[in-house]
């Protein structure tokens, strides 16, 4: 990982941990932010996935699922967006299983890595792991809207965390002859 | 292709292109130092990093998708692994992006063969045998490009071999480094599919593995950047067309002919031998050093030591500081430098600005990587700058 990549490793920390505060400070807007966050993140994602496909991957064998990608990112960005005027619940049931999705694709990843001997699997397992049950968590509170906005803001700012410290992952070749 | 091909092959090349043992192993040494000469290893000995000809997987891993990592990858690999078929070539409704990709793809007989080859004459064997190395593999590489693309380089499931007896078999690809390649079952190890453009999974033959490498293999895929159209590679055939060639080049190296044409095969050369090196080229295996090694003692009657990097790096190390130039490695590092600096420039003078700028020194003068000063001095000591 090269100096850049571990800058933008950090702020995009940083502001997950900011956002998790935000919703632990406001908990009655603070889905909104993140909600919002989401929503444009997946508007840029699928714009950028559209460009790609009408510039470089329609040219490509297969290059279609860029296409499709692009569309779906940009689809699930307009409905995010849509969810300001729906009741908080729906809201943070939508986050709750955005990050359930994270989680579960963490554990594939780190059960993928495992089968292949890489000495990175137990950190996604762990990882996945833990957005699997905060996401169970919120669920299980999915009445009480403040408890899972702070169980959802925690499992945020592990997330955060886990993003700044692979910033800090060793990566320099050592070369010993 | 391997060590087999690169040092053992082009060690038999040399010899029948005319050169003595000691000669052709000056320059099959350095036809496979091409595969081992990395950074950490120039770093190591004090030589200019910009001299490397290849990167360990460690420094692929680790390398960014910005646009300067993205242009250190293409030098390396464009200019000694995947030396483009043509800069300049057309395709209908594809844009500029998409176009300096396209422009990267491997081919042999291209106009950038021609100017490795010309470059290399007279600089000595060093030289001739990075030369030899760049020459073989635009035959193993074609159709892929030395630079992180998922447009033209990634693979899909339609991946078939063509067996001896004409019939097809599907080939399956996984993704654990640790496997070794089964020829006998069909199983072979690929990079791991990413949707990613510029992911460094996407450089070069790695979603196709180590097939380009083998010469026994024949089998059909679908480029990705050849509109569905079937590629049938028959890398039996490819091979003996490299060999052949590098013959022919290397006898013009050496001043037997005046100028070095494009898709000219010394094929007289190998006549007495062809069914032996038709046997190695299409006998099932991974690893041909054998058979290749006893090719080239039956040869000359002479041993052919394995290679080792650690001599070649120590010489260089023990070397007094002006001297250093004059030695094995020395030699290689000023040949390949000169290399990088050609293709990238010929890249850039296209309009392409993903093998970075070049600048040209007597416009520029030392403005541009001062690694390249060791080139200039070389090339003044040459009068040539």
């Amino acid at each position: 990982m090269n100096i850049a990549s571990r800058v933008i490793h950090i702020i995009i920390g940083l502001l997950i941990i900011a956002g998790a505060v935000i919703m632990m400070l406001l908990p009655e807007i603070g889905y909104l932010v993140i909600a919002l966050v989401i929503a444009v993140s997946l508007l840029v994602s699928g714009i950028r996935s559209l460009v790609y496909y009408f510039s470089m991957s329609r040219h490509m064998v297969g290059g279609r699922d860029a296409l499709y990608s692009g569309l779906v990112k940009v689809d699930f960005a307009i409905l995010t967006l849509s969810l300001s005027d729906i009741p908080k619940i729906f809201v943070m049931l939508y986050l709750v299983a955005v990050f359930g999705m994270t989680g579960l694709l963490h554990v594939l990843r780190g059960l993928e890595a495992r089968k292949k001997n890489a000495p990175s699997w137990y950190w996604r397992f762990f990882s996945g792991m833990i957005y699997l049950m905060v996401a169970l968590f919120c669920l299980i509170f999915v009445k009480n809207t403040v408890v899972m906005v702070f169980a959802y803001s925690i499992g945020l700012i592990f997330m955060g965390a886990g993003k700044v410290a692979s910033a800090f992952y060793r990566s320099k070749i050592v070369y010993i002859q | 292709m391997n060590k087999d091909f690169h040092y053992f092959g082009t060690y038999s090349a040399a010899v029948l292109a005319g050169y003595g043992h000691e000669e052709a192993l000056a320059i099959a040494r350095s036809a496979f130092f091409v595969d081992l000469c990395t950074k950490p290893i120039l770093n190591s000995v004090g030589a200019p990093v910009e001299a490397a000809t290849t990167m360990l997987a460690m420094e692929m891993a680790d390398a960014g998708s910005d646009a300067l990592s993205q242009q250190d990858i293409t030098r390396i690999w464009a200019s000694f692994h995947f030396l483009p078929g043509d800069l300049y070539s057309k395709r209908a409704g594809c844009g500029k992006k998409y176009m300096q990709k396209y422009h990267l793809i491997c081919k042999p007989n291209g106009d950038l063969l021609v100017d490795t080859v010309n470059q290399v004459k007279g600089k000595g064997l060093e030289a001739t045998g990075l030369a030899m190395h760049v020459l073989a593999d635009t035959w193993a590489h074609q159709n892929f490009a030395g630079t992180p693309s998922r447009v033209i380089n990634d693979t899909n499931y339609y991946f078939y071999e063509i067996l001896p007896d004409g019939s097809e078999r599907p080939i399956r690809f996984g993704s654990n480094p640790a496997a070794p390649d089964n020829v006998e079952k069909g199983t072979y190890t690929n990079s791991v599919h990413q949707s990613s453009e510029t992911s460094i999974m996407n450089l070069g033959h790695g979603r196709a593995g180590h097939l380009p490498d083998y010469s026994f293999i024949r089998y059909k895929y679908l480029p990705a950047w050849a509109d569905y159209e079937e590629c049938i590679k028959d890398n039996q055939s490819d091979f003996m067309q490299a060999y052949c060639q590098m013959i022919y080049a290397m006898k013009y190296l050496r001043g037997e002919t005046d100028t070095f044409e494009k898709e000219t095969y010394d094929t007289e050369a190998i006549a007495p031998y062809k069914t032996k090196i038709e046997h190695i080229l299409s006998k099932r295996q991974t690893d041909a050093c054998e058979d290749w090694k006893d090719f080239g003692e039956n040869l000359t009657n002479q041993s052919i030591p394995d290679f080792s990097s650690a001599d070649y790096q120590e010489e260089y190390r023990n070397a007094p500081e002006d001297k250093k130039d004059d030695t094995p490695m020395g030699r290689f590092v000023i040949a390949a430098l000169a290399q990088k600096s050609m293709v990238t420039n010929r890249i850039y003078k296209s309009g392409n600005l993903l093998a970075g700028i070049s600048g040209d020194y007597k416009k520029w003068g030392t403005k541009g990587i001062r690694a390249y000063l060791k080139l200039v001095e070389a090339a003044q000591k040459g009068g040539q700058a």
